[in-house]
């Protein structure tokens, strides 16, 4: 269902209305039904999907739940040495369980996601015809709404009982409301079940404190999303969708420097959406973002992109790969040689090798192209990178008598995390990695002359149509500053709904009709069918 | 005369506590301070919620836990509230003893 359509509009407010006034012990169902209705929406063929893998980790973590539950029971009756033995057979008890749900729950999405991208792939490499093991005839399958989030969702409350972090639910349809929220479902964020699960399970009385947050953050997302990254979208396709000959380095740059722009503005509002709509139902989703671009390392641009996911790689990926025993015995390798480069390795060389394979996965994830697994593998080199010479640029800013603790300092920082940003955003964003390579070079290499790009008639060859282009830059530019100011303010430690709120009611009352006309205002030049970059993932 | 032995018992029983928990800080501070020297970890309580110890700092200390003190950190150990401090830290050290 597209966020604008007259059908989700509806949608949205029926259900708000079914939820507040069912009697508060039934206000779940209101929700499944509604989710129920969204995600039929969106095919219904979908829903053995969705079902496969919320009953698969309902089963697996009632299981394992068992499991640790009959060994707790133990724990008292049995000798330490026996204890230990029992506790040994029911890991590897529970281990069948663990293999037999991911097998199942990743099993599908990677089918759905790199089946036929992997057939193409033996195809291409072997010259020979398997078209008939293919599952229809484009490159990846039209993936089930939300599946790549839910199936990381259902993955972390199984891991998490799993682990004994938590009890396991034992009511399937409270379960599969938690697996099937609908404002998650288009983009995430990915949630946790400690977190969500619980605010589900309670009552929630009407306030208009919730509507009014929830309608500030869907405005502000709306703008991010239809005044921003859908007026940037077309624009950056006549650039960097086609391999231009000889195109001069700074329209390269140009355009790199819109996608920069247009996918925090898609994916940020977007999020904030969907942030605003569980809001509504008086729900608090998981923030994604943290001002990204103010990061002032690559690491730490990651800890505030998509930091859902982040902290699902890090939870679930990064940190069991890196205290594998393998792993740690690297590391036992390099502190037992007693010099401070060996130690410093011991501390750099297990947790770069698991940060790279990290981000190898993300980029896999991302889509079953070349591009991705460049740009996944450039992300976590320069992270493991910046790690292992953390010693020689501290020593170098030493000599060079850095004030590393000045504001102009951390100018420097943010600055340079923007460029090395940017850099993967070539490989990021165009879908030939030749192509990349290519306006890499000649963005540093064939600059060319600004006065002659930034012409009328340059432009006009470019992006064919100029006739509105004027009002479209005056609405990006207006809707980016305030963007800009609110992530400056947010940064600062500011919240910016509350400082509103404080306002009077001439001001708040205005920064709802500001960026309420700003999206009226954008539908003119807005693309007929808006998507959003994470939507099929 | 046994009261008076069980009474000398309980109060060595303390005695010991408190120089084996002095042990384990000791040791703890000792690893942490290699870690991250600028880091006042006597008084710091938010190691992880104010960032001070990023993930592969947690990988590093992790390793060596498990060295020194004989025990086994599983990635499910890694939260927050084991890591925020010394004292936390001290706190999951024990239980996994």
């Amino acid at each position: 269902m597209n966020f604008k359509s007259y059908s989700f509009i509806f949608f949205l407010l029926i259900s708000l209305l079914c939820y507040y006034i069912a009697p508060k012990k039934r206000q779940w169902i209101c929700l499944l039904f509604a989710n129920i209705v969204f995600y039929a929406f969106s095919g219904a063929v979908n829903f053995i999907f969705i079902l496969l893998t919320s009953i698969t980790t309902f089963l697996g973590a009632a299981k394992t739940s068992s499991i640790n539950l009959q060994l707790q029971q133990k724990k008292s009756e049995l000798a330490k040495d026996e204890f230990k033995i029992e506790k040994a057979k029911s890991t590897s008890r529970k281990r069948i369980v663990l293999v037999i749900v991911l097998l199942i729950t990743l099993g599908v999405l990677g089918f759905l996601k790199y089946w036929n991208a992997l057939i193409m792939f033996v195809e291409a490499q072997a010259n020979v015809g398997l078209e008939f093991l293919r599952v229809g005839k484009s490159r990846s399958l039209i993936l089930p709404l939300g599946i790549s989030f839910y199936t990381f969702q259902a993955i972390s409350y199984f891991m998490d009982v799993y682990n004994g972090k938590y009890e396991n639910e034992r009511n399937f349809a409270r379960y599969f409301l938690f697996i099937s929220f609908f404002p998650q479902l288009l983009m995430g964020p990915i949630n946790r079940y400690d977190q969500l699960g619980k605010q589900l399970k309670e009552e929630h009385s009407f306030d208009s404190e919730n509507i009014k947050h929830g309608i500030m953050l869907i405005l502000f997302g709306a703008m991010k999303k239809y005044c921003i990254a859908d007026l940037l979208v077309t624009r950056i396709a006549s650039v960097l969708d086609h391999n231009y000959e000889n195109l001069p380095g700074v329209l390269i740059i140009f355009a790199i420097l819109m996608f920069s722009v247009y996918q925090y503005a898609d994916f940020s509002g977007g999020i904030d959406m969907c942030l605003g709509f569980a809001k509504l139902f008086g729900i608090d989703m998981q923030p994604n973002f943290r001002q990204p671009y103010f990061a002032t390392s690559l690491a730490d641009f990651w800890r505030r992109w998509h930091i859902s996911l982040g902290l699902w790689m890090k939870d679930y990926v990064f940190y069991p790969l890196a205290l594998t025993k393998r792993m740690q015995s690297i590391s036992k390798f390099f502190m037992n040689k007693k010099n401070a480069f060996a130690k410093h390795l011991a501390r750099t060389v297990p947790a770069g090798i698991g940060n790279i394979i990290v981000f190898l996965l993300v980029g896999i994830w991302h889509g079953p192209e070349l591009h991705f697994v460049f740009w996944g593998l450039y992300n976590g080199i320069v992270i493991a990178l910046s790690d292992f010479l953390k010693p020689v640029f501290e020593k170098i800013n030493a000599k060079l008598h850095i004030p590393t603790k000045s504001f102009g300092w951390r100018l420097f920082q943010i600055v340079r995390t923007f460029i090395i940003v940017n850099l993967g955003a070539y490989f990021d964003r165009i879908v030939d990695v030749k192509q990349s390579v290519s306006y890499l070079t000649r963005s540093f290499c064939n600059f060319g002359s600004v006065k002659e790009v930034f012409s009328f008639n340059y432009l006009i060859n470019v992006f064919d149509d100029l006739v509105s282009a004027p009002s479209q830059v005056v609405l990006i530019c207006v809707s980016s500053i305030i963007v800009f100011v609110t992530s400056i303010l947010r940064e600062s430690k500011i919240d910016v709904y509350e400082a509103i709120q404080k306002k009077n009611i001439a001001f708040r009352w205005g920064a709802y009709y500001l960026m309420m006309i700003l999206v009226i205002l954008a539908q003119s030049f807005a693309p007929d069918n808006p998507v959003f970059m994470y939507a099929q993932y | 005369m046994s009261s008076h032995i069980d009474k000398n018992s309980h109060f060595d029983y303390n005695i010991i506590n408190k120089i084996l928990r002095g042990k384990i800080m000791e040791e703890l501070l000792k690893i942490l301070e290699e870690l991250k020297p600028d880091i006042d970890f006597k008084s710091e309580t938010g190691l992880i919620d104010n960032a001070l110890l990023d993930s592969f700092d947690i990988v590093q200390l992790v390793g060596q836990l498990n060295d020194a003190f004989d025990i086994e950190i599983t990635p499910k150990d890694i939260v927050p509230e084991n890591f925020n401090s010394a004292e936390t830290l001290w706190k999951m050290v024990q239980s996994l003893q």
